[in-house]
């Protein structure tokens, strides 16, 4: 394995009273792909959610180091600060603030401070790979969006914030053909461009169809119950998770 | 000399439980204009032509005639953008009156500001005629220095098929005292309140709007968006008032409030008065912290929660000044605005 950028272990975490992961490890090195699959309800975006650090995800053991730190010990606008990125399977709508003003102040933020030329430049480049009409960039952030629309501009700040590493949940769920191709695209992009790490939430194959993947993992029931290559997907695809399941 | 006046007092004195109709400021006689008749081509005029009841309501009208200030009118180059864009030093008081005859499209900008170090008291009472058919677009913006003490006032009657779109942008600074009421005296006349505002380090905005509704099938919307921090104090007092008669008229009042910590005090009072049956009154208001999704979605892409939340506070200014109709107007509230936060 080359470099490693993530490292989780025995990780648990629950949400109130109830445990969702329970001891999950995993491991991401520098420039990976890793695809992570699972039933509905097994902890995938929980796992997303607890690597951004909300709030309501409780860790009650276990460690994370991204990139030789203790990712827990960090806020979550310190843990992007350090390269740590997601897609949210349902982005959040942000009334009154401009996709240009959201994204140009997040790029300030992760320490690229760019003229409004600039970034207008940087941004339309990356909006042509996803499809994106410019008009978009005066839109305020994800209101009234498709939810397709919702996800390329999920990636669309992928391409702009440039992580280390980046969660990308169930990005091409919802979309039509064309978009998970123009969607798959844009994440080839990134890997090729900057070279980062990714850890692909899917239930589905389309959206790895342009990319390399290093590493699969099964999740069920909070835990990683499978791992492979590549194949991994192909056989769930045709027989599902049902052998994963414990009764 | 300074005289101690009552204003924002609600139609119905009854309505104080929560202190609202006993706010008092205190303003100085002597206060002078800032706006001479010269420098806009106005004219003076007798105030007896000008009798409109403002929100501010009628002490400060006397006020403003014991102290002498004289109603300016001022006619305006068509459509063209006449702005008065003013650095106050000093006390000062003014009326502008506007008139807009059939047909006519008006587009007026007022912008009140102070260096932090002067302490003064700026009054501005706008008062407008909307003739029938003709169009009024107010915007006006606030943004006090540290010791500026700001009263702004408007009245406006609007004819038939006539309507008045007053947008007003309050932005960080020291105190201010609002007030407007328009008389929907024309049918199908329709009026607009909208105001963006913050507030935070102690400072207070006292507000009263009224749309009263006079005529068949008028129309009335007012429109309050905000961010409140640090020991803030807002008090919205939202009147719509149908008077009998005034059938098929349609009312609506909403606010939009973010309270960005539990140190601030947020009064709201919406009122809706009605003589009659037939028409359609709503108050609609979302009031408390910002969505703890939105916060998160935000720092997520590594911005601070403080500068998240200032994002949500700049975006409850813009909401009101995109809605400016005048290009020009407009683009240059949203600079004052988009300076104000790159700054920061
Ligand atoms: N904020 C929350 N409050 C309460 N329960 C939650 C919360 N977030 C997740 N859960 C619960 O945790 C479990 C795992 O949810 P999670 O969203 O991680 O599943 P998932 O693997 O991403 O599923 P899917 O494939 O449907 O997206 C579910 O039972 C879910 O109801
Ligand atoms: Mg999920």
């Amino acid at each position: 394995m080359s470099q490693e950028i993530l490292n989780i272990e025995k990780l648990c975490v629950s949400i109130g009273e109830k445990e969702i992961l329970k001891g999950l490890d995993l491991k991401i090195g520098e420039g990976e792909t890793h695809v992570i699959m699972g039933p509905n309800g097994a902890g995938k975006s929980t796992l997303g959610n607890t690597l951004m650090g909300k709030e309501e995800y409780e860790v009650t053991s276990g460690k994370v180091t991204f990139l030789g730190e203790d990712l827990l010990e960090m806020g979550t606008d310190e843990r992007a600060k350090k390269g740590l990125f997601m897609t949210f399977q349902n982005p959040i709508e942000v009334p009154g603030v401009r996709v240009s003003e959201f994204i140009r102040n997040s790029c300030e933020a992760l320490g690229n401070k760019m003229s409004l030329w600039n970034f207008k430049e940087t941004a339309l480049e990356q909006m042509k790979v996803l499809n994106m009409d410019p008009s978009y960039l005066d839109r305020e952030l994800n209101l009234g969006f498709s939810g397709g629309e919702k996800k390329k501009a999920e990636i669309f700040q992928l391409l702009m914030l440039k992580p280390r590493l980046a969660i990308l949940d169930e990005t091409d769920s919802g979309l039509d053909v064309d978009a998970v191709r123009t969607v798959s695209e844009g994440v080839r992009v990134y890997h090729e461009r900057v070279g980062g790490s990714l850890i692909i939430i899917t239930h589905s194959t389309k959206i790895l169809e342009s990319l390399d993947v290093d590493r699969v993992h099964v999740i069920c029931d909070g835990r990683v119950v499978a791992e492979g290559d590549r194949k991994l997907v192909d056989e769930i695809n045709a027989n599902g998770f049902e052998k994963y399941i414990k009764a | 000399m300074a005289e101690k006046i009552k204003i924002n007092s609600l139609v119905p004195p009854t309505w104080n439980r929560l202190k609202v109709n006993d706010i008092t400021v205190e303003l100085p006689l002597g206060s002078v204009p800032a706006v001479s008749a010269a420098e806009t081509n106005g004219k003076e005029v007798d105030p007896s032509l000008w009798q409109i009841e403002t929100g501010c309501g009628k002490e400060l009208t006397d006020f403003l005639e014991k102290n002498g200030t004289v109603p300016i009118f001022i006619k305006t180059d068509g459509e063209k953008l006449f702005s008065i864009k003013k650095k106050y030093d000093k006390n000062s008081a003014d009326i502008l009156c506007f008139e807009a005859k059939e047909g006519e499209t008006l587009n007026i900008l007022t912008d009140m500001t102070s260096e932090d170090e002067t302490e003064c008291t700026a009054i501005l009472k706008v008062l407008i005629k909307a003739g029938k058919n003709s169009v009024v677009n107010l915007s006006q913006l606030v943004r006090p220095g540290k010791g500026m003490k700001v009263v702004s006032d408007i009245g406006s009657v609007a004819e038939e098929g006539a309507k008045i779109n007053m947008i007003q942008v309050f932005m960080d600074g020291s105190d201010i005292s609002t007030g407007s009421r328009t008389a929907l005296i024309g049918e199908n006349s329709v009026a607009e309140n909208r105001v963006g505002l913050v507030r935070t380090n102690g400072q207070t905005l006292d507000m009263n709007y009224v749309m009263k509704h006079l005529a068949k099938c008028t129309v009335a919307n007012i429109d309050v968006t905000g961010a409140l921090s640090k020991n803030a104090q807002k008090i919205f007092r939202g009147t719509i008032d149908f008077v009998s008669g005034c059938t098929g008229s349609d009312g609506a009042e909403a606010e939009n409030m973010l309270l960005l910590d539990n140190t601030i005090v947020n009064k709201t009072v919406p009122l809706i008065l009605c003589t009659e049956e037939s028409v359609a009154g709503a108050h609609g208001a979302t009031i408390g912290r910002p969505s703890e999704d939105i916060v998160f979605y935000m720092m997520s892409r590594g911005i601070s929660k403080a500068k998240a939340l200032q994002i949500l506070e700049r975006a409850s200014l813009e909401a009101a000044a995109n809605q400016i109709d005048d290009a020009d107007a407009r683009d240059y509230v949203l600079g004052i605005i988009a300076e104000k936060y790159v700054g920061d």
